[in-house]
């Protein structure tokens, strides 16, 4: 930019000093020809002088010729200049030729015409430029009364008078040149000068525009410009104003950059962290999920169970479950919650403990998996659904009685049978809808019946080459298996589903189960473990939790499953009922107030002929109902004390009524004689 | 809650008490029927026809109701009681002491 003006100024200067010298060079040519004319004039003029005195009617021409030998008195030329003169031709007064010197050219009328012109009064030295460069001039040589005697005119060289000239013209140019120097250095000073300060408010803005700030010296010089009033200072002025704010701004948002940038790797360490976090939450999901499945098995001489689940690696919701029922029936189930992740397994969890509990206070599974979805679909905000497969296996009756909620039928296998799918009951994926009914399905078992039950992890499993493991290759290995125990029948279709999927990544859940119903009774030294539901052959036991809301209604549905089975009348129930109720209520308010986690509960009945038996167990602090304050029956009204009556009635509604401590249990045992009842009630 | 379904013959407060009445739900029944107690009504009839179990937590709320009933020279009876039930109240002696009658017309010619 201050080239240009420098350029700028700079060409209009030299342009300005051309200008300047073409006029000097023109006013230097106009002098010469000046100075030229002059010459001419003074040496016409003394040629004229010399010829005052002569009679020019015998004029020789040696005479003339002599006259050639004048100098021109400018300058002091030598003679070698004088000689230049090189015609010289003399007119009488009436412009006739009365002389000339040797090798002059004849006269015309164009040397003739001035010469008489020259002649007239006042008329001066009449000069001439020659086309050949030469100069003439005519003068009229004056008489003794001042009138023209006659004329001369003289012709020399441009020679002598361009030597005159050449000295006039060098002198000239030194002159144009020197002007012409002090011209342009003035002008580039000038345009320096001028310059200097957009030059320096350029290297500001450049300085800036790079993100520095301005030099030290720049911005000193700057400030120093900015001082003056004129429109340069203002804009030095503004420049620096300009770079101020900008380098402000320029250190903010470095601030700001700063800033984010540590915002930034703070983010990325917090994600880091997330996903970290996130891992070891799915890894722990994974763990959970696979210990919340049952690490024990029922056991039971009466049934066989084997389970195996692998987990996905990103977490499914897969889950078996298998369970004594506290009134003594093999439950199990198998189901496979929608989706993967946590909130799969979370589901998994809920579900699998709401359909221990509901399996345990419905004794039908059709009401115990239509209370399980009632109550998952209270707690599904992420709307998963479980499809599930739910069974319960008297092991006395030797039957099956499942339900089906949208799972694969599971395998029966029959001995010595095809392997044949348990026909489905139509029944809904769980968590869909609430207060929905679920059909049920009994089946009777033959001693050594197996079943199959398993989530589609196994037969979508995929080889290398995305082919699925699918129900065939299944169905053979079930047929070739048939007759094996539920371990190695389990195991065998493990082993083939591992050498079919080879290396191949594992993408759901897989789970199976496999129980077998092997039947008989129960022998009579069977000793099941503390609170297993297990007693000898023809006793039906249930556990009982120390909560007398939850627990008065599921021992009446206890106790009246048994009694429908043996066929009692509505008071027989009732009065059985009746006796649990009062035993319980008093264990739970007396014997267990504040320390309910410590009870173990236990209701065992059973019929020997026509005599019902009852046996109520605890461990509770020793109790013994027959001692209790008996009532005097007999009271008025007015003076009967209130409560302390239940177990008085027990005593008063069956035939017999022992007590006993065993090994730390309260153990009453009731007796009723059908027979006597029913004449009673009769 | 327990809802007693009440109505009045005459004078006669008939209550109509439906299901169970056991240890679970023996405090609301008490504090429903001795609320009508001590509301002044003494002459009180319990329908039981509607009731096919009761404990003894219940038969110590009729107790209770019998005794207060009995102070204010009221009375409280019962009737329409299911077989099975009222061999509970015969062998608890509670026959004895609370009249029972085989159904309401009868029971409210008692009154």
């Amino acid at each position: 930019m201050a080239g240009r003006i420098v350029g700028m100024i700079s060409v209009l200067t030299i342009a300005g000093v051309i200008a300047a010298a073409a006029v000097l060079l023109l006013l230097a040519l106009d002098s010469e020809e000046q100075s030229g004319q002059q010459s001419a004039e003074v040496l016409a003029e003394s040629v004229a002088r010399s010829l005052v005195n002569v009679d020019l009617q015998s004029l020789a021409e040696e005479e003339v010729d002599s006259l050639l030998r004048i100098s021109a008195p400018a300058g002091g030329e030598s003679d070698d200049e004088a000689s230049e003169l090189s015609d010289i031709w003399v007119f009488n007064p009436q412009a006739r030729l009365a002389g000339s010197s040797l090798d002059a050219r004849p006269i015309t009328r164009s040397e003739i015409v001035p010469a008489r012109a020259a002649m007239e009064p006042g008329a001066g030295t009449l000069v001439q430029a020659l086309p050949d460069g030469r100069y003439a001039a005519t003068t009229a040589i004056p008489g003794p009364d001042g009138a023209a005697i006659g004329a001369v005119r003289v012709e020399f060289t441009s020679n002598q008078i361009g030597t005159h000239f050449d000295v006039y013209q060098f002198e000239y140019l030194v002159g144009v040149v020197v002007i012409l120097v002090a011209l342009v250095l003035g002008s580039w000073f000038l345009a320096k000068r001028l310059a200097r300060p957009i030059g320096l408010m350029v290297q500001a803005a450049r300085a800036v525009e790079d993100g520095r700030q301005p030099e030290p010296r720049v911005a000193a010089s700057l400030r120093n410009t900015s001082l003056t009033r004129d429109e340069y200072g203002e804009l030095a002025g503004v420049v620096l104003d300009m770079a101020r704010e900008v380098g402000a701004r320029e250190i903010r948002l470095n601030g700001l950059v700063e800033e984010r940038t540590v915002e930034l790797s703070d983010k990325n360490r917090a994600l880091e962290t997330a996903q970290r976090e996130i891992r070891n939450d799915l890894e722990m999901a994974h763990s959970v999920q696979a210990a919340l499945v049952p690490l024990e098995l029922p056991e039971d001489p009466r049934a066989g169970v084997a389970a195996f689940m692998t987990p996905a690696l990103d977490v499914g919701g897969d889950f078996y479950d298998a369970f004594l029922t506290d009134d003594g029936r093999l439950a199990f189930a198998i189901a496979d919650v929608s989706g993967k992740g946590v909130a799969s397994a979370l589901m998994m969890a809920v579900g699998r403990a709401v359909l221990r509990s509901a399996a345990n206070q419905h004794p039908d599974p059709s009401n115990a998996v239509a209370s399980t979805n009632d109550q998952l679909c209270g707690m599904n905000p992420k709307e998963l659904f479980i499809t599930a497969f739910f069974g319960v296996i008297d092991l006395e009756l030797g039957t099956l009685t499942y339900v089906n909620a949208g799972h694969d039928p599971p395998y029966l296998l029959r001995p010595n049978e095809d392997p044949e799918m348990i026909p489905h009951t139509g029944g809904i994926a769980l968590g869909v809808l609430p207060e929905l009914n679920y059909a049920e399905t009994t089946i009777p078992l033959d001693p050594g019946t197996a079943l199959y039950l398993y989530t589609d992890g196994i037969t979508e499993a995929e080889n290398a080459t995305g082919q699925q493991f699918g129900r065939d290759r299944l169905e053979q290995r079930l047929r070739e298996a048939n007759g094996d125990g539920p371990r190695s029948l389990m195991d065998g279709i493990l082993v083939d589903l591992r050498e079919f999927t080879g290396d191949a990544k594992q993408f759901d859940d897989i789970t199976c189960l496999a129980v077998q119903f092997v039947g008989g009774a129960l022998p009579e030294s069977y000793i099941p473990g503390r609170g297993e539901p297990h007693l000898a052959s023809g006793w039906r036991r249930m556990v009982v939790q120390p909560q007398l809301e939850t627990s008065l209604p599921r021992v009446a549905a206890f106790v009246e499953r048994f009694a429908e089975a043996q066929g009692f009348s509505a008071a027989q129930i009732y009065r059985i009922n009746l006796a649990l109720d009062e035993l319980l209520t008093n264990t739970i308010e007396h014997g267990f107030r504040g320390r309910e986690q410590e009870a173990d509960i236990s209701v065992a009945l059973h019929s020997e002929g026509d005599t019902v038996v009852v046996r109520y167990e605890d461990n509770g602090p020793e109790f013994n109902p027959l001692r209790a304050t008996e009532q005097d029956l007999e009271l008025e009204l007015e003076e009967r004390p209130i409560g302390g009556l239940g177990l008085q009635l027990i005593s008063s509604t069956f035939d017999a009524v022992s007590y006993e401590r065993i090994d730390g249990r309260n153990v009453t045992t009731l007796r009723q004689s059908l027979a006597t009842q029913s004449a009673e009630s009769d | 809650m327990v809802d007693l379904y009440p109505e009045y013959d005459d004078s006669v407060l008939v209550l109509n008490p439906l299901g169970r009445i056991d240890g679970t739900n023996a405090k609301a029944f008490e504090e429903a029927l001795l609320g009508r107690i001590d509301a002044g009504d003494t002459q009180i009839l319990m329908n039981f026809e509607g009731i096919n179990y009761i404990s003894s937590a219940g038969l110590r709320v009729l107790l209770m109701a019998a005794k207060r009933t009995s102070q204010s020279s009221g009375q409280l009876a019962l009737c329409s009681v299911q077989d099975h039930i009222q061999e509970v109240f015969r062998f608890s002696g509670f026959a004895e002491i609370i009249p029972i009658h085989e159904d309401r017309p009868k029971a409210l010619n008692t009154f």
